[in-house]
């Protein structure tokens, strides 16, 4: 298999988990699939549950890499939560928010509902965030608030889909194309009590730090952990990697051009200064040279400068 | 490459100053093509002056070490190395005292190099990255509490008995041990963008200022930075305040704008004065009273034009050269006459260096370090007399006191180039100005205090297992809370 998995899925500061996590690999083809349940009484956690297996299951029959299939697997997941909501009244109200990843080892399809999150990397580097589907990143995204605003925000919990309502038809958001792996691919699925708590700039910090992907997601976890209190929410993480030869010092040197291509942007203002100095130095030898071919008296060429360029001088000299 | 820093220091409310910090010579070309621009902060723990000696000799092995980097190690190979000599120039001083006497200091270490950055770190100071209004940890503190956290979420002990534990704040690493624990660094470069900044401190100032004041006091300019941020912190009043150190270290682009559009906008300068010049002839012609012009209207073009642009090049030429080559000259003068002036004076100077072209850098910039060295001697003198943590309540004292001290550090730093013995003298000078702090009265330091614990002797994060099974990690059966639940909710 192409690919090395590492988990992690705690309670946080509460009592029970009720994030739940799961992949499968056929081979090349390979799942994974991150939920975070909600919804009162064992509902949530039994949510999370029931959406991650019901995908799973999907999978399994249809690994193909398709968004047809990616779609079917997140019905499949819908409909196993509405089913186990009508079979047990008291799990009526269980919701889930769900992310699926599918791929075949050369590209990948992702989608999910809610506000758990895909993170692509490549080379350690984030190339692409799920956005979430919750009241706050609405909010970033008609403007009313900075992206940076959204960890800690009061709303941050109000979802806008989720799995497991029975009126509403399901609206995942799902990767339109299959995107291409290139060597020192990386995912990580998170719920939000996982994001909440680390920065996008400190997974990247962490990737430097890690030799292995075990690492990386251990530094990350630590961040996390740093952060949970008895208030805090469970946190799951998957981080997905491709198998490659240890791409050590891509990076730099993939970034280097393009850093060295942003250089002249910055300097604006000297760029200015310079333009400046060179008109200056333009208009002051035109001043000179037009005296200089003013044949008259020597006494009078300053004077004469000035009265050059006016009408006024024509007549003085006739 | 040319680089910028900026450091403050300031004793807190102690009485003694254990901390220490340094740079590499960032004047020789040579050595920075393929090692970088090197800070290192250290801060010492022990009673009497052990803290103090502890961590400014492990800066010194530090950065003499790092001096021996040859053009074919890593920078990563070379951080480790160095680490480990001043570990166990540490470990010699630590054997020298009694053993139930804890000796140690911590150390981190950061080099900028092209747009990468290394660095490396045992015990609680900290690496950060400012890019923007973001501020971003780079190092783990090697504290106790990490691993209660580990403990506290496989469920070992409690999440109160982990958060309220007594000795959370206790190092688990730190270099005076014989063997290091836990070693924080990066084996793959980091990115650093051009207006990224990168700040090494220790606990005291960290933990006198939030993330949220480490942006708002931030400034462009390091040194500018490093007196705002020490200045908030100070303004504190904290009560038994640990020393302060910030150092701040920054790439500067390699020249204000490439040399092709350079030479483009001399080419155009050229051709604009050719086009002024004969422009400013046909004026003058056309000007010209009739009878005066000996030379008949249909040839002046031919007699005349020679003339123009040999006598208009002399004018424009002085003018052209300000424009193309700004302050070089001037830069170097004025720094040589302005040496009584702050440190913001010097930044400025380094970064006018910086948009010279680099022939010019490698004679300035020893120009530049000369005149500072010459003036820290010249107030080298003063800091004696002033007593060593006299009146805590004083700021201005305190602040400048030490800050005399840094910038005696910094130039003698930067002052290598000059005296054309970088191998020997750069580790000797950092500990000299440490010379006026006092060898008497009981070190009061509480935060490095030694494991508590041999749990943390394991290695540093668990991963987790590779290929774990479907079921669910906490299956408890127990009715959940509802509270909880309320919390999150869900419209369509």
């Amino acid at each position: 298999m192409p690919f090395v998995t590492n988990f992690v899925s705690r309670t946080g500061g509460r009592e029970i988990n009720e994030d739940y996590c799961g992949f499968l690999e056929l081979g090349e083809a390979a799942c994974w699939v991150v939920a975070d349940g909600l919804g009162g009484y064992q509902g949530g956690e039994a949510a999370a549950r029931i959406a991650v297996q019901a995908a799973l299951d999907s999978f399994k029959t249809n690994p193909k890499l398709s968004t047809d299939a990616l779609h079917s697997h997140l019905e499949a997941a819908q409909q196993a939560v509405l089913q186990a909501q009508k079979a047990q009244s008291r799990l009526s109200t269980m919701r889930t928010t769900i992310v699926v990843l599918i791929t075949d080892s050369r590209h990948a399809l992702w989608g999910h509902v809610g506000d758990s999150r895909l993170y692509c990397f490549e080379n350690g580097r984030i190339v692409f965030c799920t956005s979430d589907h919750s009241v706050v990143q609405a909010m970033v995204e008609a403007r009313e608030l900075s992206p940076d605003q959204i960890r800690h925000n009061e709303d941050r919990n109000r979802l806008l889909r989720c799995l497991g309502n029975a009126e509403g038809e399901l609206r995942p958001t799902i990767l339109p194309h299959p995107r291409i792996l290139p060597h020192g691919t990386s995912f990580l699925l998170c719920t939000d009590g996982f994001w909440e708590n680390i920065t996008e700039s400190e997974m990247e910090v962490d990737f430097t730090k890690a030799e292995a992907p075990g690492q990386w997601l251990a530094w990350m976890t630590d961040r996390v952990m740093e952060h949970v209190n008895e208030e805090s929410d469970n946190y799951t993480a998957i981080v997905a990697t491709l198998n490659s030869t240890p791409a050590s010092d891509a990076p730099s040197l993939s970034r280097s051009p393009k850093v060295a291509k942003a250089q002249p942007k910055t300097p604006t203002g000297s760029l200015l200064r310079s333009a400046l100095s060179i008109v200056l130095a333009t208009s002051v030898t035109v001043l000179w040279a037009a005296t200089w071919f003013c044949p008259s008296r020597k006494g009078e060429r300053s004077f004469q400068i000035q009265a050059a360029t006016s009408v006024g001088a024509q007549n003085a000299e006739i | 490459m040319r680089f910028v820093a900026g450091n403050a220091q300031n004793i807190g409310a102690r009485p003694q100053q254990q901390d220490a910090f340094g740079f590499s010579d960032p004047g020789d070309p040579k050595f920075v093509s393929h090692a970088g621009f090197l800070g290192v902060v250290a801060d010492g723990m022990g009673g009497l002056t052990h803290g103090s000696e502890a961590s400014r000799s492990a800066v010194h092995a530090f950065l003499a070490a790092y001096k021996r980097k040859s053009a074919g190690e890593s920078i990563p190979k070379a951080l480790t190395r160095c680490l480990g000599e001043a570990n166990l120039g540490v470990d010699r001083i630590a054997k020298t005292v009694p053993a139930a006497e804890e000796v140690g200091t911590t150390l981190v270490a950061a080099v900028l190099h092209d747009h990468t950055l290394y660095w490396i770190s045992v015990g609680d100071s900290r690496v950060y990255l400012l890019r923007g209004n973001t501020v971003t940890q780079l190092t783990a503190d090697h504290v106790y509490a990490r691993e209660l956290n580990r403990q506290a979420a496989e469920g070992k002990i409690s999440l109160r008995e982990a958060l309220n534990h007594p000795e959370r704040s206790s190092l688990t690493s730190y270099l005076g041990q014989t063997e290091l624990v836990h070693v924080d660094k990066n084996v793959r470069p980091l990115e650093v963008k051009s207006d990224d900044c990168v700040m090494l401190c220790t606990d005291g100032f960290y933990r006198a200022l939030t993330e949220e004041e480490l942006v708002a006091g931030f400034r462009k300019v390091p040194q500018m930075a490093c007196d705002t941020l020490l200045g908030q912190a100070l303004a504190k009043n904290r009560k038994q305040q640990d020393n302060l150190t910030v150092i701040a270290l920054k790439r500067l682009t390699r020249s204000r704008f490439p040399r092709r559009l350079k030479l483009g906008l001399t080419a155009v300068a050229m051709l604009l004065i050719i086009v002024g010049g004969g422009a400013g002839y046909l004026i003058g012609r056309h000007f010209a009273p009739t009878s005066a012009g000996k030379p008949s209207p249909g040839k002046p073009d031919q007699t005349a034009s020679p003339t123009p642009p040999q006598q208009p090049t002399p004018g424009p030429q002085p003018s052209q050269q300000n424009a193309s080559q700004p302050e070089n000259p001037s830069a170097a003068i004025k720094s040589s006459q302005n040496s009584t002036k702050t440190d913001r004076k010097k930044n400025d100077h380094a970064t006018a260096g910086g948009s010279t072209k680099e022939p010019a850098q490698t004679q300035h910039a020893p120009k530049q370090h000369t005149t500072h060295a010459g003036q820290q001697q010249s107030t080298q003198q003063a800091p004696p007399t002033t007593p060593d943590a006299g009146e805590p309540e004083d700021k201005t004292i305190i602040f400048s006191q030490p800050k005399q001290k840094s910038d005696q550090q910094n130039s003698d730093q930067q002052g290598k180039p000059s005296s054309g013995q970088p191998a020997a003298t750069p580790p000797a000078k950092p500990t000299t100005p440490a010379a006026p702090s006092q060898p008497n009265t009981q070190d009061k330091k509480d935060t490095p205090t030694p494991p508590g614990n041999d749990d943390q002797t394991g290695p540093p994060p668990a991963p987790p297992k590779d290929n774990p099974p479907l079921s669910h990690p906490n299956t408890a059966l127990l009715i959940s809370n509802t509270y909880i639940q309320g919390a999150r909710t869900c419209h369509l």
